[in-house]
């Protein structure tokens, strides 16, 4: 199982990043990692693989599509272990400056603007002007007590 | 000239020499076809050097000596013709020569034919004079000469016949083959329901049998004696026995014998014969004769495992011919057997938990793919049966279990708490497809249950909600990222826009693409080329597969234990989902795990199948169930 989550962060020496940071780096990350994956899956595709999952992408057929990739690519998921893997060295040796940068335009958001109180829990990243994780889930209604 | 018409050779000089001589003629401007004869007539058949000497002396029209050429031009001919006039009609005489040589070789070939056609009819007729001539006996050799000549050429008909008729099969076979799938097939199914209604009409017997039993038992004069326990239990033995083999009648006697003997007992006894013939089923499904050895019976887990295993497998052999439909279906009749009798199924009825058995072998021989998804499920009653009598019964059961489930819950029995509101589920399944409960008040039921179960079992249809309010709008709102499958979900939609934004990205920067795919002023990096357009969507697809990827609600990281979908796949199909329904199910999966996020539940996946589990021991199919989870969707 490939997680992209906080201690992943924590492991290319990103822990240090802000919560909204985080979760762009995340989500970053994730888009590069797929275009890579992309781009390694089609590389060793036939003429008559690229047509038929052209075909799945004009009929809007993502299930379709999923099928194909697991009967097509059974290893789909060692490439991509090996893609976030080789992601994850060049993410850990930009991680300085990425910190660094992210200081400095944390540094000069707090100069434009009167401070505010934002502090993280443990394990839960707070964003600023949130509720504490879980309040807001204690006040959601399970659906079917709403419905009943 | 009427001789020369019949002969061809001289009818071709003939005319040869007449238009040799018509050409000459017109050239020296005054031949006639009597200047013609006596060129015939006179012609020296072999002309000197002398004869055919070159005279280029004279004018054209003239000879030399200035005589008028119409005069003497055939005597000046015969004296001596100058070079042109006499290769003119040389050539023409030399073809003459030609036709007559081809006109006689004509003749020659006729001729040669005729002798052939002769000496073929002198052959026949030789050798018709010959067989006139020969004795019987040879005549007879002949005859079985002839006929062993027929019967092989009929032989030979036939084998060249038996070819073209295997060539004609070989083309249709797979046609045929298909045909005959689809009928043995068929035929599976009908075998299936007719077992099902031999099951029915057994366990109609029973039930009069049994009302009959009763009404004895009450009877003034009862001076029956009560069986004992164990006989008590080798009349369930003897009834689940005959259950399972083909012969109605004896099921129906076991079933009488049993029933009377139940009926004779009172409520309590009844419960401990119950509990003991449970035992005794499940000592028996090991194969041993030692009830005394309960740590080899498989448990009930075991044997829903091995259920979920024969489904994978029936619907993995749906189409192969060389399965054993029957006898898969003679083990999922024996697990069923097993696991009615571990958990106790229909409280000790044996009508009611028949009819929950058949419930659940419909449910599972649906999700198997042997019942068609579009089918309605229903379990009709069997003739002579008491309807209204059994809809009573069946509202008594289901309110005795929720009754039951009260006060284990009083007792923080939990473990009884699930049993009886499966009970409860399982009784609600057969009075649906009974008919007893409307859709709705099925939907009402499961809700009750739901409620009772503390996580959603089945939510009320909502007919106001529009199809289309399923997705993105509500999702959007509230959660940013919501889940691994939503983001294949999402990623599926995105990475085709950026297809035809013609945004392939830079594959080989690690940042900064971001705010250039995400901000207003995109950057194209030109139109894709066709492998790029996959890989634009094959990446997001199986990168969303792949990678559980953190989901984060606005405000807080709402999962920190997402799981591998492609194991969740697998899982799926070990629990008894069919490919489709695998992806069904997980295309939906992020409504459940919402739901569970509101509740403060736990988010895996193994709650996940847990919970669909349950419901599957209700008595729901997997569409069901997937229609559950879109149903939570709209929530």
């Amino acid at each position: 199982m490939f997680k992209l989550d906080d201690n992943l962060l924590k492991e290319l020496g990103l822990g240090g990043l802000p919560a909204s940071e985080k979760n762009k780096m995340l989500a970053h990350i994730y888009e590069t990692l797929e275009m890579r994956v992309g781009m390694k899956l089609a590389e060793k595709m036939t003429n008559e693989q690229l047509d038929e999952f052209e075909g799945f992408i004009d009929k809007n057929d993502e299930a379709g599509a999923l099928k194909w990739l697991e009967s097509n690519f059974p290893n789909y998921k060692q490439v991509v272990a090996d893609e976030l893997e080789a992601l994850k060295s060049e993410i850990k040796q930009a991680a300085p400056q990425i910190l660094a940068a992210s200081q400095e335009a944390m540094a000069a958001a707090q100069a434009a603007q009167p401070p505010q109180q934002v502090q993280a829990q443990d394990n839960v990243v707070q964003f600023p002007g949130q509720p504490a994780a879980g309040t807001d889930a204690d006040q959601q209604q399970p659906p079917a007590q709403a419905a009943a | 000239m009427s001789e020369l018409a019949h002969n061809p050779v001289e009818t071709a000089k003939a005319m040869a020499e007449q238009k040799a001589v018509n050409n000459w003629v017109d050239i020296e401007n005054g031949g006639s076809m009597a200047d013609f004869q006596k060129y015939i007539e006179g012609r020296p058949t072999e002309a000197s050097d002398a004869d055919y000497a070159v005279d280029n002396s004279h004018a054209p029209g003239e000879y030399g000596d200035g005589r008028n050429v119409n005069s003497h031009v055939i005597n000046e001919r015969i004296e001596g013709e100058t070079l042109a006039d006499t290769d003119y009609s040389y050539k023409h005489l030399t073809m003459a020569e030609l036709a007559k040589e081809r006109a006689e070789a004509r003749i020659s070939e006729d001729a040669r034919k005729q002798n052939q056609v002769e000496k073929v009819l002198n052959k026949k007729v030789k050798a018709a004079i010959t067989l006139d001539d020969r004795s019987g006996e040879t005549a007879e050799e002949d005859a079985k000469l002839a006929r062993d000549n027929m019967r092989n050429r009929l032989q030979e008909v036939e084998r060249k016949e038996t070819e073209r008729l295997t060539a004609v099969e070989a083309a249709l076979k797979p046609e045929e083959v298909a045909r005959n799938r689809m009928e043995r097939h068929e035929a599976t199914l009908e075998t299936i329901r007719e077992r099902q209604r031999q099951e029915e009409e057994a366990q109609e017997a029973a039930r009069l049998a049994a009302e009959e039993a009763a009404a004895e038992s009450s009877a003034p004069e009862d001076e029956v004696a009560k069986p004992s326990r164990e006989d008590v239990l080798r009349m369930i033995k003897e009834a689940t026995d005959a259950a399972q083999g083909d012969d109605p009648e004896a099921t129906r006697a076991a079933q009488d014998r049993l029933n009377a003997a139940l009926s004779s007992l009172s409520p309590e006894e009844r419960d401990a014969v119950a509990a003991a013939a449970a035992e005794a089923a499940a000592s028996d499904d090991e194969g041993g004769e030692t009830p005394e050895s309960p740590e080899a019976q498989p448990t009930a887990e075991q044997l829903k495992a091995e259920i979920n295993s024969l489904i994978t497998t029936i619907g993995e052999n749906l189409n192969n011919e060389d399965f054993d439909h029957a006898g898969t279906q003679e083990r999922l009749n024996e697990l069923l057997v097993g696991i009615a009798s571990q958990e106790n199924w229909g409280n000790g009825d044996p009508v009611v938990r028949a009819l929950e058995m058949r419930a659940a072998k419909q449910t599972v021989n649906r999700n198997a793919g042997l019942i068609s998804k579009d089918e309605r499920l229903t379990l009709t009653l069997p003739e002579g049966m008491d309807a209204d009598q059994l809809q009573t019964d069946l509202a008594d059961h289901y309110q005795q279990a929720m009754e039951l489930a009260a006060a284990a819950e009083a007792d923080n029995n939990e473990e009884e708490v699930g049993r009886q509101l499966r009970e409860a589920l399982r009784l609600a399944t057969v009075q649906h497809r009974l008919g007893h409960l409307s859709d709705e008040q099925f939907a009402e039921t499961l809700d009750s249950l739901n409620n009772k179960m503390g996580v959603p079992l089945l939510l009320p249809e909502d007919e106001n909600l529009p199809e289309d309010d399923l997705d993105d709008t509500e999702q959007s709102d509230e959660i940013e990222e919501p889940s691994l499958r939503q983001r294949l979900h999402d990623r599926w939609p995105n990475a085709r826009m950026r297809v035809r934004a013609g945004i392939a990205g830079d594959y080989g920067a690690a940042f900064g693409r971001r705010e250039r795919i995400e901000g207003t002023g995109e950057e194209y990096t030109g139109p894709l080329n066709r492998r790029e357009k996959v890989a634009a969507v094959v990446g997001a697809v199986a990168a969303a597969v792949a990678v559980g990827f953190i989901g984060y609600k606005t405000g807080e990281y709402v999962n920190n234990q997402l799981f591998d979908s492609g194991d969740n796949f697998d899982n799926l199909l070990r629990h008894g989902m069919t490919p489709d329904q695998a992806h069904d199910a997980l295309n939906n999966q992020p409504a459940f795990e919402r739901v569970f996020e509101s509740r403060e539940s736990v988010q895996t996946f193994g709650s996940f199948l847990e919970w669909a589990d349950k419901l599957r021991e209700g008595g729901l199919t997997n569409d069901e169930i997937i229609d559950n989870l879109k149903k939570l969707k709209r929530q």
